[in-house]
């Protein structure tokens, strides 16, 4: 837990947790493309509920799908950034 | 995790105890009193993982809807006598029911002797559609929706789906509606 007090400066006697150089814009770009990528995964949900409605039930396994990689996708990346351990004990004064 | 800031000079204020740096009090700090201290600090790695999890049951609700879809079976429409052909004229409509008799549905005969039905109901939020001859369309009056006779397509408005389309058999001068496809 960080304590960041109103001048942006951290407590020293405080422990630090925080991405290593570099990875906070990664978790960023992936945070970006993953809100991206879920407004798609609503859009899918429309569609498949467009079909049920219309009587097109055989065809809904396909937004379901693509659905369903999206949602494996994030699972990945979170995979690959737990693979990335934060940087413990690291102080600014 | 809770952040530590302080952005008051308030003694009162919860947080005032910290080692803090006097900052200059912007006007809309003064009118807007936000107790920092008190908001929790969310890292991109934790909304990310709520992305992730919403994410998830997106996929859920929409799995969910290729099951139903999948487990959903023909039905079996019973068939029943409409009208008799000579009884709506070219260019004429019947308002029938279908396969209940709270669907309402309407046959139209349209120029050039085809004969074709369609679910009432609009695919916008369920109003009665009426065949308008002169107009060459079938219109609801709730929010101007407009369907193409011939093939029930939406041609105009809100309504995004086709209507319902009866199938009909004719047996010598008698109509009967067989089923009715989506």
């Amino acid at each position: 837990m960080s304590a960041l007090h109103h001048d942006g400066g951290f407590n020293a006697s405080t422990p630090d947790e925080r991405p290593p150089v570099g990875h906070g814009p990664l978790t960023l770009a992936a945070l970006t493309i993953g809100l991206v990528l879920m407004s798609l995964q609503l859009w899918l949900l429309t569609v498949a509920l467009d079909l049920l409605l219309a009587g097109r039930g055989d065809a809904v396994w396909q937004p379901a799908l693509v659905s369903g990689l999206i949602f494996v996708g994030g699972l990945g990346m979170l995979w690959i950034l737990h693979r990335r351990p934060r940087v413990h004990g690291v102080t600014v004064e | 995790m809770k952040n530590m800031m302080n952005w008051s000079n308030d003694p009162t204020e919860p947080g005032a105890g910290q080692p803090a740096r006097a900052l200059p009090r912007a006007p809309w700090r003064i009118e807007f009193p936000y107790h920092w201290d008190a908001d929790d600090l969310v890292a991109r790695r934790e909304l990310l993982h709520l992305a992730v999890y919403t994410s998830g049951a997106l996929f859920g609700v929409t799995a969910i809807l290729a099951v139903l879809g999948a487990l959903r079976r023909p039905e079996r429409l019973p068939v029943v006598p409409i009208a008799r052909v000579s009884a709506v004229p070219e260019g004429s409509a019947l308002y029938f029911t279908y396969p209940g008799p709270a669907d309402q549905a309407v046959l139209l005969h349209l120029p050039g002797g085809q004969f074709v039905a369609y679910s009432q109901k609009c695919t916008h939020l369920s109003c009665a559609v009426y065949y308008q001859p002169t107009e060459g369309r079938l219109y609801c009056p709730c929010h101007e929706g407009v369907f193409h006779p011939v093939t029930g397509d939406p041609i105009a408005g809100p309504p995004r789906r086709r209507l319902p389309r009866i199938v009909l058999r004719q047996e010598g001068d008698q109509l009967y509606a067989v089923g009715r496809e989506a």
